[in-house]
């Protein structure tokens, strides 16, 4: 660790000082020849004033003197004494006797620490986005994971959390908001860590804990606009019927045994329906969807990345240039997919869409409730409508949604890197001003201290930051422009290309996956 | 909207930076000085050095060919280069101000992100370029000047006509030109 921090100071101070030396100024000092000794031209500088005794000039960029050493010949630009041009360049043929003095000039150099201030600045404040536009391969993105550690101190196998899976350049930076399923006695220390478990860099700007009371006999659940809501009353399905068949087992509880169906193999945004019976309910109700993606979408990013190949640079820095909406435009094919569409209908009344669950991110599940007003009349039906292969649902339930919540926004109150505090990296993640970047490997410790309450309080998890995914070597060997832009231009199309490569892997992809987690 | 803002950031600077590393005194021309009278509240001098000759020093101001007597001046400095403190008080309000405004533009084309933080934070960073800027001034104009002794022999080959006024020569006939350096 020392000899890690000490190495990174000798590299910034050797950085400055070449920043600071390579921004030496040029400068050019004349000196004077008497006509009767005029400097040899061969290794001298390359130009020679000649002045003249009428204050006329010669600028010679080559000359010589004639073998009696009276005449000094060269070719070069002529002035007036006000220093006019006179003419084109062409050849000079003077006499020595009406040259008053000679001059050249050496180059020389002058530095300035002012200088080396203003350069360092201007590569420091400029050099982050540059370096990311011009070379994605050092710092190009997937998500930060998080784990809760568990009143032993031990890390849970699977994440708790992942942040802003969508904000895959700094253009998508994003806030995030993850359920961690975890209720902790008010009063007590939390500890989260951190992880970058990827070939990516992070670049985290906050990392908040969000803390609510948990209602007795209920749970807190975070609405689609990230508002909490006291949720009471959860109801399992008494029926669910999905294309493959019975599907209640799979979802009655939040335990981590999923339902998902392979993909279409022709179209992966082909779409399916699941449809699912509750009681009959009056007041404002919540469908409670507890899901993640499938690794369809990492899958996409991924081959986009490899379509585009060595060009990931200028496509990045394409992203970045166009704003949002080219943001946008990048995530179409996720955005073809969509998110779990969600109606319900009563007896027999009609179908009424009540929303989206669209967390991103294959890696750790979310939880969210989908608010609406039930009348009673008869038996509740919930339909959801989502691409196939793209989601695995863990639960789905109705809930009786209370009063919305104000959760306490917590900041860490210790962070700590290889066993060691780092008050920098804390500073950073409660201040927000500047990002905490992480690389491969990295694993940051976060405490939290919970404030007094008599009952114990849900937790939440709001991260915020962007990402970047590093190139690799085999990706390269897929380049193909013409499907990159085929995922631009026309998403669908493209979902539909993809399909057979996607299928040849599908099976294998989510152990190859955890498999090809990167730890120190 | 945001990385066109940016772009039009860095090539501005680096058409600062370039452009004023490239900087040099016309070759055909005396090098820029600045005259400091030994007069408390005497004005400074500022022109392109003509001559050194006839006890005189002749220099192109503003105002036309004046000639000084080195006993009145103190000290005459030289122009060495272009990276001047003024450049580097420039550099700042210039870099910082587009910086500034590129950052709360993109900033606020972001999602979820708070218009007035982003111009805060847009302001720091403005802030900062300018402070670097004035830092970075006097180190700059230290070293973009030569002092020299008015009566020193030195002086004499940054002037255009190193070798002194040609005889018959009217003064006016070197006021043509362009401006001369203020």
């Amino acid at each position: 660790m020392e000899d890690r921090r000490r190495n990174r100071a000798v590299a910034g101070v050797l950085a400055l000082a070449l920043l600071g030396s390579a921004c030496s100024i040029g400068i050019r000092e004349p000196r004077l020849h008497e006509p009767s000794a005029p400097p040899a031209a061969a290794g001298a500088p390359s130009t020679l004033k000649v002045h003249l005794r009428s204050g006329e000039l010669l600028v010679l960029t080559g000359w010589q003197v004639a073998a009696g050493g009276d005449r000094l010949a060269g070719e070069g630009h002529a002035y007036t004494v006000a220093r006019e041009k006179k003419g084109e360049p062409r050849r000079h043929d003077v006499s020595l006797a009406d040259v008053a003095l000679l001059e050249t000039s050496s180059p020389d150099t002058v530095s300035s620490a002012g200088l080396g201030l203003i350069v360092t600045t201007t590569v420091v404040l400029g050099g982050i986005t540059g370096y990311c536009t011009v070379n994605p391969k050092g710092c190009f993105g997937s998500c930060p994971t998080f784990y809760v550690e568990g009143a032993d101190g031990r890390e849970p196998d699977r994440p708790q959390a992942e942040g802003f899976s969508e904000a895959i350049a700094r253009v998508l930076e994003a806030r995030d908001l993850d359920a961690l399923e975890v209720a902790r006695p008010g009063g007590t220390d939390v500890a989260v860590v951190m992880r970058n478990e990827a070939l990516e860099t992070h670049a985290v700007r906050r990392v908040r804990l969000l803390g609510a009371p948990r209602p007795p006999g209920g749970l807190v659940v975070a609405g689609p606009d990230d508002r909490l809501y006291a949720a009471r009353a959860l109801t399992a399905p008494v029926a669910c019927h999905a294309p493959e068949g019975d599907c209640r087992a799979m979802l009655l509880s939040t335990d981590g045994e999923d339902r998902a169906s392979p993909a279409d193999d022709e179209d992966l945004a082909a779409r399916e329906v699941v449809d699912l019976a509750f009681p009959a309910a009056r007041g404002r109700r919540g469908v409670v969807i507890a899901a993640r993606q499938t690794l369809l979408s990492t899958f996409l990013f991924y081959q986009t990345m490899a379509h585009v190949g060595r060009n990931a640079g200028e496509f990045l820095a394409t992203l970045e240039r166009g704003g949002p909406e080219a943001g946008r435009r990048a995530l179409g094919m996720a955005r073809a997919l969509g998110g779990i569409d969600v109606e319900v209908a009563e007896g027999d009344g009609p179908w009424r869409a009540i929303g989206s669950f669209d967390e991103p991110g294959p890696i750790a599940g979310d939880r969210r409730a989908l608010p609406f007003e039930a009348s009673g009349a008869g038996p509740l039906r919930v339909r959801l409508h989502l691409a196939r292969g793209h989601w695995r649902l863990d639960s789905v339930a109705v809930a009786e949604l209370g009063e919305r919540l104000v959760p306490v926004r917590l900041e860490p109150v210790s962070v700590e890197r290889d066993g060691q505090r780092d008050d920098a990296a804390r500073t950073r993640l409660r201040d927000g001003e500047r990002h905490l970047v992480t690389r491969p490997g990295d694993a940051y410790r976060l405490v939290f201290r919970l404030p007094r309450s008599e009952r114990p309080l849900d937790l939440f998890l709001e991260s915020e930051g962007f990402y970047y995914e590093w190139m690799r070597a085999e990706w390269l060997a897929e380049e193909d422009p013409g499907l990159a832009a085929l995922a631009l231009a026309s998403p669908g199309e493209a979902l539909r290309r993809l399909a057979p490569a996607y299928k040849a892997q599908e099976g294998r992809l989510e152990q190859a996956f955890w498999a090809s987690r990167f730890r120190k | 909207m945001r990385r066109p803002g940016c772009r039009a950031t860095a090539v501005a600077l680096a058409a600062l930076l370039a452009g004023a590393c490239a900087a040099r005194s016309p070759e055909a021309y005396g090098r820029a000085v600045t005259l400091v009278p030994i007069a408390s509240g005497a004005p400074k001098v500022k022109g392109e050095l003509l001559a050194v000759d006839q006890g005189r020093i002749w220099v192109r101001t503003r105002d036309g060919v004046q000639d000084f007597d080195p006993a009145s001046v103190r000290e005459v400095r030289v122009r060495r280069h272009n990276l001047t403190g003024g450049w580097a008080v420039r550099w700042g309000l210039v870099g910082g101000l587009l910086s500034g405004v590129a950052l709360t533009a993109s900033c606020s084309s972001v999602e979820g992100n708070d218009v007035g933080g982003c111009g805060a934070g847009g302001a720091g960073v403005a802030g900062v370029w300018a402070l670097v800027g004035l830092l970075a001034a006097p180190s700059l104009e230290a070293s973009s000047q030569l002092s020299l002794d008015p009566e020193s022999a030195r002086l004499k080959p940054y002037a255009r006509l190193p070798a002194g006024l040609p005889k018959g020569l009217p003064p006016a006939a070197l006021e043509a030109g362009p401006p001369a350096p203020r």
